[in-house]
C-alpha cells in the first residue's frame, strides 16, 4: 500500500511517515500542503491519500476537489484526517467524496489500521 | 536533568506541608498544581522527576495523573491515605513532616526508567517533548495578545492557527492535556474572538505558568516569604502558582534571593489605630511569635523604604494590605493575590 499523507503540521506528517512505514508492504510520502499533493499525487499514484482539512492556502476541501478533476487522480480514494470534525461536518465530507475521516489526535501506531477502517467504510 | 517535583492537591493543608518539607531540600523544585487538569498540563510540560498524588483524589484523576507520568518517565507516588499504594503507583508518602521530608531526600537518587528503545515513537516523541514548553509559551503569548486587543483579526489568526496545529499534534505524539487546551482556545476562537470568553480566560490561567518562558523551573522565580502555618502555605501555594512566584516559608536567620513580599499570618489587628490617618493598623499577635519579631524581621532581600510596602497581613477572617490598610475578607485572598503580587513584582526595586 502506498499512502501519501498531507499536512501543513511538520510534525504530524513526520509521525504519519513513520507509523505508515513501519506497516509490512506500506510505502509513504509525504506534502506539506494542497498545490505539492496534487502533484505528487499526479506523478506517483498512489493508492490512498490522507488531506489534512484545515491548511493555508488552499485547504482540504480545496485540495479534494481539484484532485477529483485530474484525470490521473480522481480515483484516489482520500481520507480526511481533522482534529474538528462534528457528525454534520463528516457528512458533508462524505457527500464531496471523502471516503472516510480519521480525528486527531489519533493513536499514531494504529495508523495503517484506521486508514483501513476508513477505506473499508464506504468499500 | 530536570528535579522538578510536582505535587497534585486540592487540600491546602497538604501543599503546606510539601512546601515545609521541600524547604530543606532545596535541590528540588516543587510546584504545585491544585487542581488534576494543572497537575497533568504541568507534568506534560515539565517532566517532573516524580508526581506526588493526594490520595483523596478519585480513582480516576488518580489514573489520568499516573498516565501522564507514565509518557515523561516520572515517579508516581502517592500522598497520604493508608495501606498499600493504589495499583501503578511506585509509592505511599504518609502526609507528615518527617515521612515527607525524608521522601523528597530519597527522590534525589531517584534514576529515570531507561528509554524504551522498542518504541518506535521514542525519539521523536522525546523531541516534541523537549518542544512543549516552548510551544505553551507561544500558544500563551498569542493568547494574551488577543485577551488585550480581541479587535486584532491578524493575532487571531495566528493564534487560532496554531491552537488547530497543537489540538492536532499533542494528542498524537502523547500529549492529551495540552492539547485539550489548545482545543479549548481554537473552539473559542473558531466562535469569534471574546474577551469575557470564559474557555479563553481558563486556558490562559492554565498557561499562565509558560508565558515568560518556556520552562518556569529553569529561571529564578521571585520569592514570597511567608510566616504562618501550613494551611496558609498551601493556600498562597496553590493560588500563585500561575504566577511565577516561589511561596517559602519563613525561616529565622533566612534571606530568600529575589524575595519580593512577605506575607504574615496575624490571629488579629488593633482596631484603636489611626484609621483615619489612612496609616495601615498595627497586627496585635503574630502566630508563633510576636509583635516584636515583625518588627525586627530580616528583611534584608527588600529595599528597606519597601519593606513595609510589601506585606501581607493575613488574620483569621480578614486580610490587610500593610501598603494601603485596605482590609478584604479572607476567603477573597485567592481572587486578591494575583493583582497584588503581580504589583510587587513590576513595581520598580
Amino acid at each position: 500500500m502506498k499512502v501519501l499523507i498531507v499536512d501543513d503540521d511538520r510534525e504530524v506528517r513526520t509521525l504519519g511517515l513513520l507509523s505508515l512505514r513501519r506497516a509490512p508492504g506500506w510505502s509513504a510520502l509525504a506534502a506539506a500542503d494542497g498545490p505539492s499533493a496534487i502533484e505528487l499525487a499526479g506523478r506517483e499514484s498512489p493508492q490512498a491519500i490522507l488531506l489534512d482539512v484545515q491548511m493555508p492556502g488552499m485547504d482540504g476541501l480545496q485540495t479534494l476537489a481539484a484532485l477529483q478533476k485530474q484525470a490521473s487522480t480522481s480515483t484516489i480514494p482520500v481520507v480526511f484526517l481533522t482534529a474538528q470534525a462534528d457528525d454534520d461536518d463528516i457528512a458533508r465530507y462524505r457527500q464531496l467524496g471523502a471516503r472516510g475521516v480519521i480525528r486527531k489526535p489519533f493513536p499514531p501506531l494504529q495508523l495503517p489500521e484506521l486508514l483501513l477502517a476508513a477505506l473499508d467504510q464506504k468499500a | 536533568m530536570n528535579n522538578s517535583v510536582i505535587v497534585v492537591s486540592p487540600a491546602s493543608q497538604l501543599l503546606g506541608l510539601v512546601i515545609e518539607a521541600s524547604g530543606e531540600h532545596e535541590e528540588h523544585n516543587i510546584l504545585v498544581a491544585p487542581t488534576l487538569a494543572e497537575g497533568r498540563l504541568f507534568t506534560e510540560l515539565l517532566a517532573p522527576l516524580a508526581l506526588l498524588v493526594d490520595a483523596g483524589l478519585g480513582k480516576e484523576p488518580q489514573e489520568l495523573l499516573l498516565a501522564a507520568a507514565h509518557v515523561v518517565g516520572a515517579r508516581p507516588t502517592i500522598l497520604g491515605g493508608e495501606g498499600d499504594p493504589q495499583s501503578g503507583f511506585r509509592d505511599r508518602i504518609p502526609a507528615t513532616p518527617e515521612s515527607i521530608r525524608a521522601s523528597l531526600a530519597q527522590l534525589c537518587t531517584y534514576q529515570r526508567p531507561a528509554s524504551d528503545n522498542d518504541d518506535p515513537l521514542a525519539v521523536i516523541r522525546a523531541r516534541y517533548a523537549n518542544s512543549l514548553g516552548q510551544k505553551a509559551t507561544d500558544l500563551a503569548q498569542r493568547l494574551a495578545a488577543i485577551l488585550s486587543d480581541p479587535a486584532d483579526s491578524a493575532a487571531n489568526q495566528a493564534a487560532q492557527k496554531l491552537a488547530h496545529r497543537f489540538r492536532g499534534s499533542a494528542g498524537t505524539y502523547g500529549f492529551p492535556t495540552f492539547g485539550e487546551v489548545a482545543a479549548a482556545i481554537d473552539n473559542a476562537l473558531l466562535d469569534g474572538p471574546d474577551p469575557q470568553d470564559a474557555r479563553l480566560h481558563k486556558a490562559a490561567s492554565q498557561l499562565a505558568l509558560w508565558s515568560t518562558g518556556a520552562n518556569p523551573l529553569a529561571t529564578a522565580w521571585p520569592v514570597l516569604s511567608l510566616s504562618g502555618g501550613q494551611l496558609l502555605l498551601g493556600e498562597l501555594a496553590a493560588h500563585s502558582q500561575g504566577l511565577r512566584v516561589a511561596v517559602k516559608p519563613e525561616r529565622q536567620g533566612t534571606t530568600h534571593r529575589g524575595c519580593i513580599g512577605r506575607i504574615v499570618e496575624v490571629d488579629g489587628f488593633d482596631r484603636a489605630t489611626t484609621a483615619a490617618t489612612g496609616t495601615s493598623e498595627t497586627p496585635t499577635t503574630i502566630i508563633n511569635t510576636t509583635i516584636t519579631t515583625i518588627d525586627s524581621m530580616d528583611d534584608s532581600a527588600i529595599p528597606v523604604d519597601q519593606a513595609r510596602e510589601r506585606r501581607l497581613l493575613v488574620g483569621a477572617d480578614e486580610v490587610q494590605i500593610a501598603a494601603t490598610g485596605e482590609r478584604f475578607a479572607r476567603r477573597a485572598l485567592g481572587d486578591r493575590l494575583p493583582a497584588l503580587i503581580e504589583s510587587w513584582i513590576s513595581a520598580p526595586r
